[in-house]
């Protein structure tokens, strides 16, 4: 036993579990990671792709680890083995939350394709891979139209993001879908209802149902999060 | 009727109405509305102030003219409904109908006769067409341009359908062949069928089984960027990667990459199945 | 489709999220520190207490080198503690969740502080490359569940975490003979506890329906009880407003008339052929 143990052992509150600003840098990306995947989760419209690198880092280590994995395999060790169990079964939890956060991400985007790229705003929560894809897509889409029909209509009918009338034929997501949220501090929400609209005095902790475009700037703000 | 979401009244339309000499158009909107039950959505510049005063008498007989034009509209949206029904049927199942290929030329011939009518109806004008004048004309034309992107929503709600079902497929790893196979519902890839590449029965339309093979490079392209997360994987959370198991009867040496204590699930299936092997809780 | 499921988490989903949540262990054999994707195991040697995320614990547990401690919320008193606070206390509302954590700093014992309120400036924030935003509130600075230690032998007892059900059905399967009390009254109080609680989110959704309101709070409520009730709760959101979409766009129209009549004096039609953007 070395000293860190004895310590270790002293103290029932090891510093390293509970306390923010001692977190490891790679569980605080675990952390992010779990956070993007419940909100995309969570959202009737793509949020923002983190631009910190988060998932580009994720992928780096993903890979890394597999190397190491393959590394490993080789060694019939029975400490070795168990280690390997446990990277293993960490490693699959990971793959899980980054496949279904951008299987969840594409099938936004996909389901409003126009929505997303036919607007800047919209366009920059798009990664560049998945604008790229979103681009394509749409390119496929629409020249599969207009093999299929839309190439015997009269040329001023031939586009498909025609706001004539300001309506537009651009699909794009209910934002006023119900949400759940936490609160992360004290807030007054206003809410947006049939009959009435309100003030809603929230308290830190509470679990909260309401529309996503009355939750939105809260969470943007980081006074909420989705549940 | 199958609501359709975004049918619009275009700009045109708005410009006619506005000439007529009434106001804010809400007569356009309750006509329009009746005419169509559910499918226009609401617009709040639809539904400013009442017409008044002066105004009345010449919104009353327009109203009166249009509420008679619209009466004929059903004539033209029958098909397009047709091609709707066929989609909203296509998205509760599990495979592809065949494609409606003589549907959709009808739907797509209609709009054409009326982008004809609209340009006969138009022509002894000479670019001066003023709708104030012309009401009859007008209401004509403006049945005619709804009827026109109805046609155009009801085509594009067909085809979009069908493309979600042939992403999905991609998705799901499906071949190209196994969708030509599909089309009957008669089982695939037994002896009977040597000659299932024949083309003729296909339930996709060429243009179909072109987009089918360009999503699926597209996807391709997609999925090589994050090549180490599978993409097409599992979206259920991981749970018991590894099992405990008791030999129950001698079946050889068992190779799994990680010893015999504590095994992959996935290693050892076969095994339980065959009774080998008895998985511990 | 690229994702066929409905939004928000499904129950699975769920109880893949509350296996992150920390547990206490006591190993039972050595194993040396682990380095996973999510930062390194601690070294675990008999019979020293260990905080592990519960997949991990149950890993062990499975292969009996370790045993779990069950969080004090999950003893028969605090059990029933929690059931009279639901029956007696307060029949309405859900119990309240556990108060946020607060301790003592590691170097600095007897300064006791709020967690999730105090950001000390370190050198982590350099690495994780957030020094342009750190001045601002970094929502990941905020800890929450599965991130909080509630589940932990030290959290508090007499609350029930968000994940409580999740966690407990997890270690009755798993970790039965860790109980502190025999398994079947652990599980015979968790029992009644679900069906209180059952009856309370019923109550809440009819307070929903009573007021035509569009949102709702449901404090103390926790992930599984709302993953289960989810597309219900949603489903009557979203349906309340869309059988009155057209009321409610009629009363804003009308509110912002009256709001316009207020500041012009009625005058308020001039421009509508202007503004359609011809």
């Amino acid at each position: 036993m070395d000293i860190d143990d004895i310590l270790a052992s002293l103290d029932p509150h090891p510093p390293s579990s509970s306390s923010p600003s001692l977190i490891p840098p790679e569980t605080r990306d675990l952390q992010a990671l779990t956070r993007h995947w419940v909100a995309e989760r969570s959202t009737p419209e793509l949020l923002s792709w983190p631009s910190d690198g988060l998932f580009e880092r994720i992928n780096d280590k993903i890979k890394r680890q597999i190397e190491k994995v393959e590394e490993m395999t080789g060694d019939m060790d029975p400490k070795t083995n168990f280690a390997l169990i446990v990277i293993q079964t960490e490693l699959e939890r990971w793959k899980f939350l980054v496949r279904s956060y951008l299987r969840c991400r594409v099938g936004k985007i996909d389901k409003h394709l126009l929505h997303y790229i036919s607007n800047d705003a919209l366009r920059t929560r798009m990664s560049p891979i998945e604008e790229a894809y979103a681009r394509r897509h749409q390119l496929l889409l629409h020249n599969h139209y207009l093999n299929s029909f839309l190439g015997t209509f009269p040329p001023a009918m031939q586009n498909l993001n025609d706001t004539a009338g300001n309506i537009s034929m651009i699909d794009s997501p209910d934002l006023d879908s119900a949400v759940f949220i936490r609160l992360l501090k004290n807030a007054e929400i206003e809410c947006h209802g049939v009959d009435v609209d309100g003030v809603l005095t929230g308290k830190e902790g509470d679990i909260v149902i309401l529309r996503w475009s009355d939750a939105k700037g809260l969470v943007e703000r980081g006074d909420a999060e989705l549940v | 009727m199958p609501a359709i979401p975004g049918v619009s009244v275009c700009q045109n339309l708005y410009l006619i109405a506005c000439r007529m000499g009434v106001r804010s158009g809400n007569w356009l909107g309750v006509g329009i509305w009746q005419a169509y039950g559910s499918l226009l959505p609401h617009h709040h510049q639809l539904s400013g102030a009442l017409v008044a005063g002066e105004d009345k008498e010449v919104f009353l007989s327009i109203r009166k003219r249009q509420i008679s034009q619209l009466e004929k509209m059903p004539m033209y949206g029958d098909l397009g409904n047709k091609l709707v029904q066929h989609a909203k049927r296509t998205q509760n199942l599990s495979h592809l109908p065949p494609y409606q290929t003589e549907l959709v030329r009808a739907v797509a011939r209609e709009i054409r006769d009326l982008d004809k009518d609209v340009a006969s109806l138009l022509e002894p004008f000479q670019g001066s067409f003023d709708p104030s004048t012309e009401q009859a004309t007008a209401c004509t034309l403006l049945v005619n341009h709804l009827s026109m992107r109805r046609n155009k929503r009801c085509l594009l709600a067909y085809h979009r359908t069908r493309t979600d079902k042939l992403e999905e497929l991609v998705w799901n790893g499906a071949d190209i062949l196994d969708l030509a196979g599909q089309t009957t519902g008669a089982p695939k890839g037994g002896a009977t069928d040597g000659n299932e590449g024949s083309g003729t029965t296909s339930s996709l339309s060429p243009q179909e089984e072109d987009y089918f093979r360009q999503f699926g490079d597209l996807l391709a392209l997609y999925k090589g960027q994050w090549t180490d997360i599978d993409l097409t994987g599992s979206l259920e959370p991981p749970r018991d990667l590894f099992i405990d198991v008791r030999v129950l009867k001698d079946a050889g040496e068992i190779q799994t990459e990680y010893g015999q204590f504590y095994v992959r699930q996935g290693d050892v299936e076969r095994l339980i199945a065959q009774g080998y092997l008895q998985k511990l809780g | 489709m690229a994702l066929p499921l409905p939004t928000g988490l499904t129950q699975n989903e769920v109880s893949f999220l509350a296996e992150m949540e920390m547990v206490t262990v006591v190993p039972r054999q050595r194993l040396d520190s682990i380095d996973l994707l999510g930062g390194k195991t601690p070294q675990l040697r008999p019979p020293h207490r260990a905080q592990l995320p519960l997949w991990l614990a149950l890993l062990l547990k499975k292969q009996r080198r370790a045993n779990i401690v069950p969080p004090a919320w999950m003893h028969p008193a605090s059990l029933a503690e929690i059931i009279h606070r639901e029956t007696k206390e307060d029949p309405e509302a859900f119990s309240p969740p556990p108060p946020p954590p607060s301790r003592a700093l590691y170097a600095q014992p007897g300064t006791a502080r709020r967690l999730n309120h105090q950001h000390q400036p370190s050198f982590l924030d350099d690495l994780t490359q957030t020094t342009l935003d750190s001045q601002q509130q970094d929502p990941n600075s905020i800890l929450s569940p599965p991130f909080l230690p509630s589940n932990v032998a030290e959290s508090p007892a007499g609350y029930l975490p968000y994940h409580w059900l999740e966690i407990a059905e997890a270690l009755l399967t798993h970790a039965g003979d860790d109980m502190p009390a025999p398994a079947g009254e652990v599980r015979s109080l968790l029992r009644d506890l679900v069906e209180v609680r059952a009856a309370k989110m019923r109550s809440s959704t009819s307070a929903l329906e009573g007021f035509g309101d569009a949102w709702l709070t449901l404090r103390g409520v926790g992930a599984m009880e709302l993953a289960e009730n989810r597309a219900f709760l949603a489903g009557l959101v979203d349906g309340v407003r869309k059988i009155g979409a057209s009321a409610e766009a009629t009363r804003r129209e009308e509110e912002e008339e009256a709001r316009r009549g207020g500041e012009y004096g009625g005058d308020g039609d001039e421009d509508s052929d202007e503004d359609m953007g011809l």
